[in-house]
């Protein structure tokens, strides 16, 4: 390969080589091949978003790689080679726009007033040496207007704006049997160093061990693809001391719930908003919030203050009706003879259950009602006397009194079977 | 003298009429019955305490949507059909957590319901097919098996503080009262060919009151998820 390099005093170094075939004017170069880009310079690496790899279109560089590009003196290698020629000598050269300009590509005359001033030549014999890749490096440097730079103002936030790299080629051995045309390749390089507003942070709801952060973003409403990330922490921070706090998101939806905090302690938080190109907007305001607990409904339900879900014993509504009071004594040795006798055995609980059912629009009725109240009681006197005398029995002496209810209702059974033989007889 | 004739009799009466005057067809085999009902539900829990509310306080005094599907297996049709169905349902409500200081928090809680029920069905459909009356009267009753369980604000299951988890299995039973309007009666001709081309015999719309007792028969160590419910939809014979 025979390479004529002119280094540029201004901010460019490329390094150019083609020779020309009779090619038709307007057309991209036949056979071009895009190899890819690669980082030039020591601690330089590249981004996948300016589209490395042969098969990238797109070639973005925001403003994060933009500052570290020309912090440590980065450049970007952009290869290039042409495939399949039939012809050994080329000639080739690189031309670069100023932001959101344009160069020529049929010709190497002619700049224009919106390409740098500057054209690159090199020479590459690509039949003898197929598909070598040919490198044209672009470096970030310098601030002040002075320095024909790829930005006028280096990595200036704020800006937006696409450079164009050219890639001209032609064969000389063509020259001789017809007019030399020039054919060329565009790379487009988009410079997004434009950051996002930061958001509004909203009233944030303090809970259980959470916090849920809510924001507006009104400046940014128009950008699409904008997401969120949440810096969040025990420890007071600001935009310079974001090592303290921690990072979540990104998030698309304008609210984040953060789990898994201690609750009556006080956290910082503040939000930022980050578009497509990754572009990190400054933050929010930094607020702060304390999670606090909260009864759920199940732990509501289990909350102690009487017991464990359902009171000491439950509920007697017809019993607490008639007696006034849920811890009157009878109402309490109604509950333990239920508790103690009736739930543990299947009829008996499905005798409660339907009590249970039945009962509270009848103790409504009494409750209101003092003649009611002292009806029901004489008509609970015998059964608070027989669950006074059950529960009173040592444990274990359950069965007594079911036997003894079996008896009696045989005894009385018995007994009016003989008074009614005894009547038809006489 | 005028006899008035009452509205609904006359509604009656047309659709008698017009059940009995279509051709008779020969009716597919029907063996099974589907059911899609919906209707408000509000358990019985606060019924547990005599002061504490803890469901109202968490969920209001509403009551939240109940979607159930039953399917039934019809094993006896002389008089009326007396089938075996189970029922699967879901219902799910939603309200806020409380402050220590009783007040409403920011952070939800949810309780989520699906009942599964085993029924004995009995279809008084005597009426419907010997003189075409649309409406068929039907019981039901049988035993349930709620499974249940409580997220909190930031969506887990709840955990009281005693360790125990919002989450669980309540057992009952219940007993239903119904009535079925026989759409058929509305467009026989549509009827005919829905049997004829699905196998759809009968085409119901029907609504029903169920008193559930879901509290492990009365245990006092479960959760009382007993209701009273007004369930109305749609059913398919088949």
């Amino acid at each position: 390969m025979k390479t004529n390099t002119r280094i540029v005093s201004l901010a460019l170094a490329v390094l150019v080589a083609a020779t020309l075939v009779p090619i038709p004017a307007g057309a991209a170069i036949a056979n071009y091949l895009f190899l890819g880009l690669e980082a030039v310079g020591t601690d330089c690496t590249l981004d996948s978003r300016i589209g490395k790899t042969s098969t990238d279109t797109k070639h973005v560089v925001n403003l994060a790689d933009c500052l570290e590009l020309k912090k440590n003196a980065c450049a970007i290698k952009v290869n290039w080679t042409l495939n399949s020629v039939t012809t050994a000598d080329w000639h080739w050269y690189s031309k670069l726009s100023l932001p959101n300009g344009t160069c020529t590509d049929s010709d190497i005359t002619t700049l224009g007033t919106s390409c740098l001033a500057e054209l690159y030549y090199g020479e590459q014999d690509f039949l003898s040496a197929a598909g070598v890749a040919i490198p044209i490096q672009i470096q970030v440097v310098g601030d002040s207007a002075g320095d024909a730079t790829l930005t006028t103002s280096g990595c200036a936030a704020g800006t937006d704006f696409t450079t164009n790299l050219y890639v001209i080629v032609y064969t000389p051995a063509l020259l001789a049997t017809q007019t030399a045309t020039y054919t060329g390749q565009s790379i487009p390089f988009r410079f997004d160093l434009k950051p996002p507003v930061a958001p509004k942070l909203e009233e944030s709801d303090e809970g259980d061990s959470n916090i849920t952060v809510k924001w507006s973003d009104p400046d940014n409403g128009d950008e699409a693809g904008i997401e969120y990330v949440v810096y969040w922490g025990k420890e007071k921070f600001d935009a310079t001391s974001l090592a303290l706090a921690k990072r979540s998101g990104p998030y698309s939806v304008k609210s984040h719930q953060l789990t898994g905090l201690d609750n009556e302690v006080l956290y910082w938080f503040a939000v930022a908003a980050v578009d497509t190109n990754g572009n990190e907007g400054p933050l929010s305001v930094v607020n702060t919030a304390m999670p606090v607990p909260v009864l759920d409904f199940f732990e509501a339900y289990r909350d102690g203050d009487g017991g464990v879900g359902r009171e000491k014993g439950g509920y007697c509504f017809i019993a607490t009706a008639a007696y006034g009071s849920a811890m009157a004594d009878q109402v309490w040795t109604l509950r333990t003879f239920r508790d103690r006798f009736l739930l543990s055995w299947g009829p008996g609980r499905g005798l409660v259950a339907t009590y249970y059912a039945l009962s509270p629009p009848l103790a409504d009725f009494i409750a209101g009602n003092d003649t009611m109240r002292a009806v029901v009681r004489v008509v609970l006197w015998p059964l608070v006397t027989a669950a006074g005398w059950a529960t009173a029995l040592p444990s274990g002496w359950g069965f007594v009194l079911p036997l003894l209810l079996v008896l009696m209702v045989v005894a009385t059974g018995f007994a009016t079977l003989t008074v009614v033989r005894a009547r038809r007889r006489s | 003298m005028r006899t008035a004739i009452s509205v609904p009799v006359a509604v009656l009466t047309a659709l008698v009429v017009l059940g009995t005057s279509l051709p008779a067809l020969a009716e597919s085999p029907r063996a099974f019955m589907a059911e899609l009902k919906f209707g408000p539900w509000r358990p019985d829990v606060d019924k547990e305490f005599a002061t504490k509310t803890p469901w109202s306080d968490a969920f209001g005094g509403g009551s939240f949507l109940m979607t159930q599907l039953e399917f039934d297996w019809e094993f006896f049709k002389k008089v009326g059909v007396l089938a075996v169905g189970g029922t699967i349902g879901y219902s799910q409500a939603k309200g806020h957590g409380r402050l220590s200081d009783k007040t409403k928090s920011t952070d939800t809680t949810s309780m989520h319901l699906m009942p599964l029920s085993l029924s004995l069905i009995y279809r008084f459909d005597y009426l419907e097919r010997r003189f075409k009356f649309p409406f068929v009267p039907v019981v039901k009753g049988g035993v349930d098996a709620y499974f249940w369980w409580v997220t909190n604000g930031v969506g887990s299951v709840s955990k009281a503080a005693d360790g125990t988890s919002g989450k669980g299995l309540t057992m009952g039973g219940h007993v239903t009262a119904g009535i079925m309007f026989l759409l058929d009666s509305l467009a026989p001709m549509m009827a005919q060919t829905l049997d004829q081309e699905i196998g759809v015999n009968n085409t119901y719309l029907f609504a029903e009151y169920t008193w559930n007792w879901i509290d492990d028969f009365g245990s006092n160590k479960s959760i009382n998820l007993s209701s009273r419910n007004f369930l109305a939809g749609i059913a398919f014979e088949f």
